[in-house]
């Protein structure tokens, strides 16, 4: 019996019609906020969590002040990508990204149990020539003659794990769901095990992909063009 | 305001509206949904210094349109509650369902509609829209042990009452 008002219940709602909204919905509300200050983040909104002290922490490691508008800050967590925090603005880093190496040889075992997940592989390119693990975060990483490709792959959660300073980011699409596209060097800090001081120096990355594979959020850098990044991307399984 | 706040919250506005609108019909804003929707959205921009950062935004927002559509029916001219039934059923059912599949779905939606308010809430948010238990609670503003319970609750009088209007359809027929 409560499976079947469950069925019938969920069958209702799946076949639920509701209106779209008109298309004035949406110019009207943008009319509004226009005339609207910019939002600013509270001191209290910004304490209140591990995630806000991981931002104060990290901005003053970068010796910018905290002019981080929500509307920019949140931005990943519109589109979901847990883990992956974006902050519209122009890095102080100059110079060429280098795609860090994994040095390690970790067995794909191995990093998964360190992870708590089995890696994800690419059927595009062959084994990876390293394979990292620490906390919940796996890397991966292919030397060739085009330069390296990395791959990260960690459990989405709410704490953040990377910070990314990027001009622009583009909303893309990998196997038709929303995936995120870094098309220039951007800057990014790296907090493998989220919440704790243990945080990577800044870095200058490549061009950078994220998407997401079940509860993994991935993160595919390299000096790679968006079509071949996709193509990387949706060979991953 | 920077020019890529505004694409930025234009682009939530697109993405986010759709369900916005949902949940505003399912809570009851009626005809007046899409005015309810424009008044969440416009105060979620306003309260976006407040939002967690780091926390979902999708049922942060629903429960500003939650509240909306409370305060909405405070000031608003009720309707009977018979008339509201009626427009729900004719504005989410699809025309194109079979005769007696669209009966049940009227039934099972009257049946809801007929729950009593903090009862239905749940039910609807859980159920019609698809939240899970942690959402439900975030968008009610209710402690999540609540949801569980009211949830149980609700489906079981969903249980007897449908129990019941099956007994009196049978008892009509012979």
């Amino acid at each position: 019996m409560s499976d079947e008002l469950d069925r019938e219940l969920r069958t209702l709602a799946r076949g639920l019609v509701t209106r779209d909204p008109s298309p004035e919905l949406a110019a009207r509300v943008a009319d509004r906020v226009a005339s609207l200050p910019v939002p600013r983040r509270t001191v209290g909104a910004r304490l209140r969590t591990r995630a806000g002290w991981i931002v104060a922490g990290i901005v003053g490691l970068l010796g910018t002040t905290l002019a981080v508008s929500p509307v920019g800050a949140t931005v990943a967590e519109w589109f979901g990508f847990h883990g992956v925090m974006v902050r519209e603005d122009v890095s102080d880093l100059t110079g060429d990204p280098v795609v860090p190496v994994e040095p390690n040889r970790l067995s794909l075992e191995e990093a998964a149990d360190i992870a708590g997940f089995r890696p994800l592989l690419p059927d595009a390119i062959g084994a990876p020539d390293g394979i990292s693990a620490r906390g919940d975060l796996v890397s991966l990483s292919w030397r060739s003659a085009g330069g390296t490709v990395r791959l990260d792959e960690f459990r989405g959660s709410l704490e953040p794990t990377f910070w990314k300073t990027a001009p622009d980011s583009v909303l893309v699409e990998v196997d038709d769901r929303d995936a995120l596209w870094f098309p220039t060097a951007h800057e990014v800090v790296v907090v493998p095990d989220a919440g704790t001081p243990q945080t990577l120096a800044p870095r200058l990355a490549a061009p950078t992909l994220v998407w997401l594979v079940g509860d993994l959020t991935l993160r595919l850098e390299g000096d790679l063009t968006l079509s071949e990044a996709v193509a990387f991307a949706e060979s991953v399984h | 305001m920077r020019s890529g706040d505004r694409d930025a919250y234009a682009e939530l506005v697109r993405r986010h509206a759709p369900t916005a609108l949902r949940t505003a019909v399912l809570l009851g804003a009626g005809s007046d949904a899409e005015d309810v929707v424009q008044e969440a959205l416009v105060k979620a921009y306003r309260s976006l210094g407040s939002f967690r950062e780091g926390a979902p935004f999708r049922p942060w927002l629903l429960r500003i349109v939650a509240n909306e559509t409370r305060n909405h029916h405070r000031t608003a001219v009720r309707r009977t509650a018979r008339e509201d039934r009626a427009t729900l059923a004719e504005e989410l059912l699809d025309p194109g369902d079979e005769v007696a599949d669209r009966e049940q779905k009227e039934h099972l939606l009257a049946a809801i509609e007929s729950l009593p308010d903090r009862l239905r809430a749940v039910v609807t948010c859980r159920y019609l829209l698809e939240l899970d238990e942690r959402e439900t609670a975030t968008v009610l503003r209710l402690p999540k042990g609540t949801v569980k319970s009211r949830l149980s609750r609700g489906l079981a009088r969903l249980r007897e009452q449908l129990a019941t209007a099956e007994v009196g359809r049978e008892a009509g027929h012979v």
